[in-house]
């Protein structure tokens, strides 16, 4: 049976190579997204140590006494640091928050430190023990040097300490995987942490030891002995997440390699349902040029029919020919999306600042393959059964191009049942793809819906623009005669560009929502500052600084430390191993990390309480009262808790167990002071606060006359300049951007891939009637002018259907997630046009035969 | 007495085309017995094409039977009627119908194949066949690059090749020249003679309705005469 089909096929071969190549741009691009994640995240995985710095730490608000550790873990090596955020001063008095670290000599204990004499970091030969002097020197991220006009030799101001700048920080081990830093890197050297007059009381310095194990410790039973020692109870150890508010933290390198690795895991979700996208466009393009292979073998199938084979029989020719078609696809996609995640690695190389590594991913290969194979035998399924049940005589009687036949009763419920299958089935691969119930459920929701519509649509669509066409010149009245054409398939076309358009569509409006809500220079309502830190007694001072200057928009919010430990009596805390879909580990994050807890007696104008009540704040004074909490929804949600639970929250080393009474919506993009967990004051009174502060907008001037100030008279307090921030996000987004259009690059040239399959299966017939027009006396200038037309109407239908619907999925997303629509109506038209003068192009190259073909030898061959 | 191969019962056949109703056949009965041969004459278009279609199971009549060797076609299961006409029918056709992908003798042994027969017996037979219709030298010919009166003895050791109990043909010399037609209908009659196999023969070809044993005549899907 097998010699059977493919002995069918061959004179198909040209067309079956053209079909498998719809499908293997999808495979190419999942093979290109599969391997790449997974070279990342070996990368993280081999690479854990070096990113860390050490094989585990041991971290607190406090200094840390190293005796216990070096007793638990005999023969390893230990180094001390410490970290915070601080403002950081030139000469001038200009100031920026920096990121600090101090460290003591022999960090980091794995992977490289790499200091430079001068910005151009390409040669970094300066020996470490330049920043591990007598004088207070420090090295610098080459970005503050440039924010403050400052040069190596230059001094800086860190507090109280004053530094000579001996160094630019050209690597430091793990700091490129982190996107969000609040400020450049400033490394000195722990002796000097004291004299900055930063690590007093209340200060938020993150004091860790860092730590290599002797040969042969094994990394999570040293981590285990370490916990031990240390006292730390049980419910505590899932702390990889967060930073320990009291007490003490463990934390390993595979922990910290594990949060990365899933940082970038979640993006190659989104890419990977890009390359599905492509995948799921060219499964639509293969199932029509199947249907069209097939209905050219249709008298074949009679006469076998004849000869005594059975529907079954057939319908297995057919999906043995579409396995061929699949494993076309497969190959060739495995190739060209291994020759791509290659290539990626070079361009990324310069983009990352490190080379993910050359080589083949067998697992993203089988993968992006089987999908591919997958794809052609349903895609080909009711085309078969079509085929199958076809009566042999109705075969025998119409001519080759045009009607395929009616479908029969049994060919209807099969093709029906089919439908299901293909929703369960994608609706399983999203959910593998992306690790989650939701986003795999959108999605397929989403692809669903479009596809429907689409098809709708085309049905309407392509009619009317064939009866439009009756009234133009003969030669558009030709073009888009066609596309009333069944026998063409233009409703397959129509589909799968449509398809490529809703991706765009989508994609440019998600962009440019979030872009509208984040990019600085087009938000006239930012905040100028975020201070933190600020302590108790210097709350009226500071809002006396700021007022002074002018601004009178400040507003303080208390923050506490906290660490949820229950919920409704249950251990809050979530071990990594149960975190096995996106939302897990997300509620895992959001569980085990550190909470910030605040009161305030009102809810604020940007918060809308949503269920429940606001809570009774009047009361501060009685301790018996029962406390209340009142939280944010989306927090709410990946914790998983609602109205009515009662939280139970470890503040500096006391209980306090609250009930929720009501749930916020909070504009998280107004950028207002804004918390999770709100409790009632009472509750709060005496537990260590800090404060945050927002800060109102003011011209440049003073914005830069109050950083400076509060760099000099509060050192402790970090200004985050919500500019910067944005201006940070933008470069995110622009470059997470590139990675998308790639993508969206792949699914345009699936859907042109089933625009040139069709026309390429409709070339014989558009031969046949290209000679008839030249018989009764056309042109070429004619037949190619109907060609022309034909494809570009169609696909200028097909991206504006499919536009507008990716505009309507993106507004369906962005709702849910709170952000405003932003529409890119240019870009969309631009898309559009590109869409419909590239489906014209390939259209007419793939018939050109109809132009070039000499009439008569045409008319020899019908 | 034995069960006639082919016993055709009132048979019936009309197409809805629009609102209108086309009656093809109407009330068409007639037998053939074992190794008989019946031609059935008509002007085009008087229903004989859907005759056959009918006989050979590729059809579904609105009123009457199909009985072959005494069984109801209609009421037999699709697997059993496809096994049905594997093996024990032969179908030729005015147009050949040889698949245009494969060689003369892949076509030849396209039934063979769809029985399960061993390959080596397969192409014995097949071997034999081409010998008896004189193509061994183009066995390995595609369709295209046979003449037609070839193609249709292809066509004709196709249909043979199971040896069947009924071989129905369809103007089978409709589209060769006279040379071409007599040398195909010759081998035609010939191995249904040595093989008292039952034919039913459609034409409009008086000289070939001749070397039947029996002729019915059909006129707008009605039997109008029969006689030898
Ligand atoms: N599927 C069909 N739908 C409608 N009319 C048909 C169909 N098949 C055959 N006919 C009509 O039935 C009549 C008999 O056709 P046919 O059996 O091919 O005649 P013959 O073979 O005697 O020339 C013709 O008028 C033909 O147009
Ligand atoms: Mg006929």
């Amino acid at each position: 049976m097998i010699r059977l089909a493919l002995a069918l096929l061959r004179r198909s071969r040209s067309r079956l190579l053209l079909a498998g190549l719809c499908l293997a741009v999808g495979v190419a691009a999942r093979v290109l997204v599969g391997g790449l994640d997974a070279r990342a995240e070996a990368l993280v995985e081999r690479e854990a140590r070096n990113l860390f710095g050490g094989d585990l730490e041991v971290a607190s608000f406090q200094p840390l006494a190293t005796a216990i550790i070096e007793k638990s873990l005999p023969g390893s090596t230990q180094v001390n640091t410490a970290g915070f955020v601080s403002m950081a001063a030139g000469p001038a008095g200009a100031a920026r928050p920096v990121e600090v670290k101090a460290v003591a000599p022999g960090w980091p204990l794995a992977g490289t430190l790499r200091l430079a004499a001068d910005g151009s970091t390409a040669a970094a030969t300066v020996p470490a023990a330049t920043i591990h002097t007598a004088e207070p020197t420090c090295a610098v991220e080459a970005e503050l040097l440039r924010l403050l006009a400052l040069r190596v030799g230059d001094r800086l101001r860190l507090g109280q300490l004053d530094l000579r700048i001996a160094a630019v920080v050209a690597a430091e081990p793990g700091r490129s995987a982190n996107p969000f830093q609040l400020g450049p890197r400033v490394l000195i050297d722990l002796r000097h942490l004291e004299a900055t007059g930063l690590s007093g009381l209340g200060s938020r310095i993150r004091h860790q030891v860092l730590i290599r194990l002797g040969p042969g410790d094994e990394l999570t039973a040293a981590a285990t002995r370490l916990q031990d020692a240390l006292g730390i109870p049980e419910t505590d150890r899932q702390g990889d997440a967060g930073t320990p508010n009291q007490g003490v933290v463990v934390r390993t390198c595979r922990d910290a390699s594990r949060m990365i690795a899933e940082s970038i895991g979640r993006f190659a979700d989104f890419l990977r349902l890009l390359a599905l996208s492509a995948l799921v466009m060219g499964a639509v393009g293969v199932g029509a040029l199947i249907r069209a292979l097939l209905a050219e073998q249709r008298e074949s199938f009679a006469v076998l029919r004849t000869l005594g084979a059975t529907p079954a029989g057939i319908i297995g020719i057919a999906l043995i020919q579409a396995s061929v078609l699949g494993l076309i696809a497969a190959v060739a996609g495995i190739v060209l999306g291994s020759a791509a995640a290659n290539a990626a690695v070079g361009a990324l190389h310069g983009l990352l600042g490190f080379e993910l590594g050359y080589g083949l991913d067998p697992g993203a290969m089988l993968s992006g393959g089987g999908l591919g194979l997958i794809a052609a035998v349903i895609a080909a399924v009711p085309a078969a059964i079509a085929a199958g049940y076809e009566p042999p005589m109705a075969a025998f009687r119409a001519s080759a191009v045009g009607d395929t036949g009616s479908a029969s009763g049994r060919s209807r419920v099969a093709t029906g049942l089919w439908l299901v299958v293909v929703l369960g089935l994608l609706f399983a691969v999203a959910r593998i793809e992306t690790s989650s119930w939701l986003v795999g459920g959108g999605y397929i929701l989403a692809v669903a819906l479009s596809a429907a519509v689409l098809a709708v649509l085309a049905r309407i669509l392509l009619p009317v623009a064939a009866a439009i066409g009756r009234r133009g010149p003969i030669a558009v009245r030709l073009g888009l005669g066609n596309l009333a054409r069944p026998g063409y398939r233009p409703a397959a076309a129509f589909a799968a560009l449509g398809l490529v358009a809703v991706v765009l569509g989508f994609l440019a409006t998600y962009r440019a929502s979030w872009l509208a809500e984040v990019d600085p220079s087009r938000r006239g309502d930012l905040p100028a500052y975020f201070a933190l830190d600020v302590q108790s007694d210097q709350l009226d001072t500071y809002r006396e600084m700021v007022r002074g200057l002018g601004i009178d928009d400040v507003q303080f919010g208390p923050r506490v430390p906290a660490r949820l430990r229950a919920i409704n009596d249950q251990t809050a805390a979530m071990d990594a191993a149960d975190a096995t879909t996106r939302e897990s580990q997300r509620s895992r994050t959001f569980r085990n990390r550190e909470q910030n807890l605040s009161w305030r007696s009102q809810p604020g104008a940007d918060n809308t309480i949503v269920a429940g009540t606001w809570m009774d704040t009047s009361a501060t004074e009685d301790p018996a009262k029962p406390v209340e909490a009142s939280v944010e929804q989306r927090w709410a949600q990946q914790v998983g808790i609602g109205l009515g639970d009662r939280l139970r929250f470890d503040v500096a080393g006391s209980e306090v167990t609250a009930t929720v009474t009501s749930l916020r919506r909070v504009d998280w993009l107004g950028f207002r002071l804004n918390f999770f967990v709100l409790l009632s004051p009472h509750a709060l009174v005496g537990a260590p606060a800090t404060w945050l502060a927002s800060i109102g907008r003011c011209d440049a001037a003073t914005k830069i006359r109050l950083r400076d100030a509060s760099a000099a008279r509060f050192p402790n307090v970090t200004l985050i300049d919500l500019e910067d921030t944005g201006r940070t996000a933008v470069d995110l987004i622009q470059r997470m951007g590139l990675a998308i259009r790639t993508l969206a690059f792949f699914a345009l040239a699936a859907g042109l891939a089933v625009v040139a399959g069709l026309g390429l299966a409709t070339a014989a017939a558009r031969r046949s009637d290209a000679a008839l027009l030249a018989v009764l006396g056309a042109g070429r200038s004619l037949v190619l002018t109907a060609l022309a037309a034909e494809f570009a109407v169609l696909g200028l239908l097909a991206a504006s259907a499919g536009v507008l619907l990716g505009i309507g999925t993106g507004a369906g997303l962005l709702g849910f997630l709170d952000v405003g629509l932003t529409v890119p109506w240019v870009d969309l038209a631009v898309i559009v046009a590109v869409m419909s003068a590239t489906a014209a192009v390939v259209g007419v190259l793939a018939c050109r035969s109809a132009v070039t073909a000499p009439p008569l030898a045409v008319l020899r061959e019908c | 007495m034995a069960v006639p191969a082919l016993e055709i019962r009132r048979l019936t056949r009309a197409y809805r085309l629009g609102d209108a109703i086309l009656a093809v056949l109407a009330d068409v009965s007639f037998t053939a017995g074992i190794g008989e041969s019946v031609a059935v004459v008509g002007p085009s278009g008087s229903g004989k094409s859907t005759l056959l279609g009918l006989i050979a199971g590729l059809d579904v009549p609105d009123h009457g039977q199909v009985l072959v060797e005494g069984r109801d076609l209609a009421a037999m299961p699709e697997r059993d009627r496809a096994a049905w006409r594997n093996r024990r029918l032969g179908v030729l056709f005015q147009s050949y119908r040889l698949l245009p992908t494969l060689s003369a003798r892949e076509n030849i042994r396209l039934p063979l194949e769809l029985s399960g027969i061993a390959r080596h017996a397969a192409d014995l037979r097949v071997d034999d066949l081409l010998a008896r219709v004189g193509l061994t030298a183009r066995a390995d010919h595609l369709p295209a690059q046979l003449s037609g009166g070839e193609q249709q003895r292809v066509a004709l050791a196709r249909a043979l090749a199971n040896r069947p109990a009924l071989v129905v043909a369809d103007e089978p010399t409709g589209n060769l020249d006279s040379v071409n037609g007599a040398h195909v209908a010759e081998l035609l009659f010939a191995t249904v003679r040595d093989d008292r196999t039952t034919l039913v023969l459609v034409t409009h070809d008086a000289a070939l309705a001749a070397q039947a044993d029996r002729r019915i005549n059909l006129r707008d899907g009605r039997v109008v005469a029969s006689g030898a």
